[in-house]
């Protein structure tokens, strides 16, 4: 399954689960804290994400946009990796 | 009295609003953390009910795991140490996300303290074509809703009226009941998170007439700001010119201010009090001090103007999202790159805002590293000793030789941020994570009026310390190198026999090695007061020692002609470690209530110059 690390710039996808079992350094993490905040900032099961932009060298942080919010989330590598994204075809949003 | 609190997500406008019901010129800006304290104001609604007006930091949610938002909670339900209760909730909802700001009144709906919601930012919202049923929004969530522009006070009667209407109809609220009950938060878990969503989902389905379009501009803007290659560029570019700026904008009135001062005290020691103890004390003491810090004010004026933009156009979080990997290599948490860049202006807010910061650990580590950031105050100190020492040429015919010496210095200054994090991580043995979640806001075109009011900030509390500390410090300073006399007998000049010159020959020994001669150890001291004091004390102590010929020059050349190229940049590097700022080392004592904080600080900062300094000054050798 693809996570928001996969999605390529500019690449519209919807957000399938948010799930911190085979997120990048999960044991760093208070478990749930991840799951909580991203719900907090507006991801949720349905949404669409756009992948706007990448830090340095293609790696962290990544910009996303949520729907068609005019605010940009930033995330780094962990919190991305708990996002599983898929492709937006038949999705009505 | 009731007392009414704000309560929204980041960046939503509360503290517009809070401004716009008292009056008050709290500090607004596009960037998600701009207030992280809880500031009160007070409020008459055209019925004549006062009202006290709180207004608390922002949060997504009730959750609450970072400083600032357990202030929040803390607060609206109640258990908040000396706070009363609150009797009524302003939920602020930005007209332009509406999805979030739902989402939270929807857990502020649990608590039972009544709630008046406040659409704000509706013009932007129908700029883009943003059309809700308000009715339907009242109906369904079962709250008033009045729209608002908070900053430019649209709106504002109409929820004095709704709080009215409220008091009208609740009238025995005002004092027993509300006062009497503890609202209580319920654990916000992951799937009642979940639920919420759901739910605002439906609403926003059922009262949306149109969905708007998405404001392109910022996201043009971000494909070069945000670019990692071209982004980058800009922000260096950004920072560069800001030195370049310093010195090439602020010349002109710096001139004439300093001529200005120099005439004043020529007059009073030569022409209207010649050779009286009085004339010395005004002309000497005084004006030489106080004049050599208020030159500064055009440079102080240019670096907060460049923060100012950068946080009020929404640039502050892309400079963050830019710098990010950066930090990471460093230890430092993503949310860290804010309060360091805020400390460019001055340490205190900077320190101020790593309480949006969640781990105690992190934030430490950020209070301990913020003030190596080049702050404003160090301007005066650096700005005389590079136009003294470094010569005004320019590179290439364009870059100026001395604002680029700035920029290094500048760039050092970050650098042992990063430096200074990695090892204080490796020491706190911070392995663990918090969730680095941040909102980079669309762009906004700066208010001018409300620059020109911020600008106005930097300048009344520069001026004040002028007034206050740095006068009467100039005074005893005065005295004590004036006095004692000098023997009958002497050959070298009076200052030398002062109390000044004991107590910085008895500290002699100490900063020999790194090149300071017992002037500049005189005028450290009292300069732990504040960074630009220093330079008062150096004008006083040389005004003082000097003769009708070394008052006639300025300070500047007076010290090239007196010190050596080695102390010139050994004081310049120690003015770029040295804890030379009291208010810092209170403020986190304050922060981390404690003593050891300020004490690790003050001590590794302390040798770190010294170190430093030596490595320079022996180079210089």
């Amino acid at each position: 399954m693809r996570t928001i690390l996969d999605l390529k710039l500019h690449e519209e996808a919807v957000v399938l689960s948010i799930n911190e079992n085979t997120m990048i350094d999960k044991e760093h993490y208070k478990k749930g804290d991840v799951e909580s905040r991203l719900l907090d900032m507006g991801f949720i099961e349905g949404c669409v994400v756009t992948l706007m932009r990448r830090g340095l060298f293609g790696g962290e942080p990544f910009a996303i946009r949520i729907n068609q919010n005019s605010s940009l989330i930033s995330l780094r590598k962990s919190e991305a990796s708990a996002v599983f994204v898929g492709n937006t075809r038949g999705v009505v949003c | 009295m009731l007392n009414i609190a704000l309560v929204g997500n980041p960046n939503c406008g509360k503290t517009a609003l809070f401004n716009a019901f008292t009056g008050s010129r709290q500090r607004v800006a596009n960037y998600p953390g701009v207030t992280v304290d809880k500031k009160y104001g007070y409020v008459t609604t055209p019925k004549n009910h006062t009202c006290k007006i709180i207004d608390l930091p922002g949060t997504y949610s009730l959750r609450s795991i970072t400083p600032d938002e357990k202030i929040t909670k803390d607060v609206i339900s109640g258990v908040y140490k000396n706070e009363e209760p609150i009797d009524i909730i302003l939920c602020i909802l930005d007209a332009t996300n509406l999805q979030n700001g739902l989402r939270l009144l929807l857990e502020l709906k649990q608590i039972d303290t009544p709630i008046i919601a406040v659409l704000n930012m509706v013009d932007i919202a129908k700029r883009r074509e943003h059309k809700y049923d308000i009715d339907k929004l009242q109906k369904l969530t079962n709250v008033d809703v009045i729209e608002t522009v908070a900053i430019k006070s649209v709106g504002i009667q109409d929820v004095l009226k709704a709080i009215d209407k409220y008091i009208q109809t609740h009238p025995q609220s005002k004092t027993t009941i509300q006062k009497n009950h503890t609202p209580s938060v319920t654990n916000i878990t992951p799937a009642l998170s979940r639920k919420n969503h759901i739910e605002v989902a439906s609403i926003i389905n059922q009262i949306e007439l149109n969905r708007g379009k998405v404001s392109n501009k910022s996201t043009q803007i971000d494909k070069f700001l945000l670019h990692p290659v071209w982004g980058m560029l800009f922000l260096l570019t950004f920072l560069f010119l800001l030195f370049q700026a310093v010195f090439e904008w602020a010349k002109i009135p710096k001139d004439l201010l300093q001529s200005g001062f120099d005439y004043l005290q020529a007059l009073i020691t030569t022409k209207l009090l010649p050779n009286t103890m009085l004339g010395s004390l005004l002309g000497d003491g005084i004006i030489a001090g106080v004049g050599a810090v208020i030159v500064f004010i055009p440079q102080i004026l240019i670096i907060s103007l460049f923060v100012i933009l950068l946080e009020d156009s929404g640039y502050m979080s892309r400079a963050a999202f830019i710098m990010d990997k950066i930090m990471a290599s460093s230890g430092l948490h993503g949310k860290a790159f804010i309060p360091i860049l805020s400390s460019f202006a001055c340490a205190i807010p900077g320190i101020m805002a790593t309480r949006t910061i969640e781990n105690k650990t992190d934030r430490i580590i950020t209070i301990l590293v913020a003030p190596l950031t080049t702050c404003s105050a160090r301007m005066p100190i650096y700005t005389l000793l590079i136009s003294a020492f470094i010569p005004a040429q320019k590179i290439w015919g364009l870059v100026n030789l001395q604002g680029l010496v700035m920029f290094s210095l500048f760039l050092v200054g970050i650098l042992f941020v990063l430096i200074m994090a990695f090892i204080f991580r490796f020491i706190l043995h911070r392995h663990s994570k918090e969730p680095c979640i941040m909102e980079l806001p669309s762009y906004k075109i700066p208010s001018i009026s409300n620059v020109l009011i911020e600008l106005q900030k930097p300048l009344k509390s520069f001026l004040r310390r002028a007034g206050t500390i740095i006068v009467s410090i100039m005074i005893i300073l005065w005295f004590l190198s004036t006095y004692p006399k000098a023997p009958i007998n002497a050959i070298l000049p009076a200052i030398n026999y002062s109390f000044v010159a004991i107590i910085g020959k008895h500290l002699e020994w100490l900063f020999i090695p790194i090149g300071f001669n017992w002037q500049i150890i005189a005028a450290l001291i009292p300069g732990m007061a504040a960074r630009e004091v220093a330079v008062s004390a150096l004008a006083t102590i040389y005004a003082v020692a000097g003769s009708e010929d070394a008052i006639s020059h300025n300070l500047g050349t007076l010290l090239h002609s007196t010190w050596s190229m080695g102390t010139a940049l050994s004081l310049i590097t120690w003015y770029v470690f040295a804890p030379q700022c009291i208010s810092t080392l209170a403020v986190t004592k304050r922060e981390t209530n404690s003593y050891k904080w300020p004490m690790i600080m003050f001590s590794y900062q302390m040798g770190l110059a010294y170190l430093m300094s030596f490595i320079v000054y022996t180079l210089c050798l």
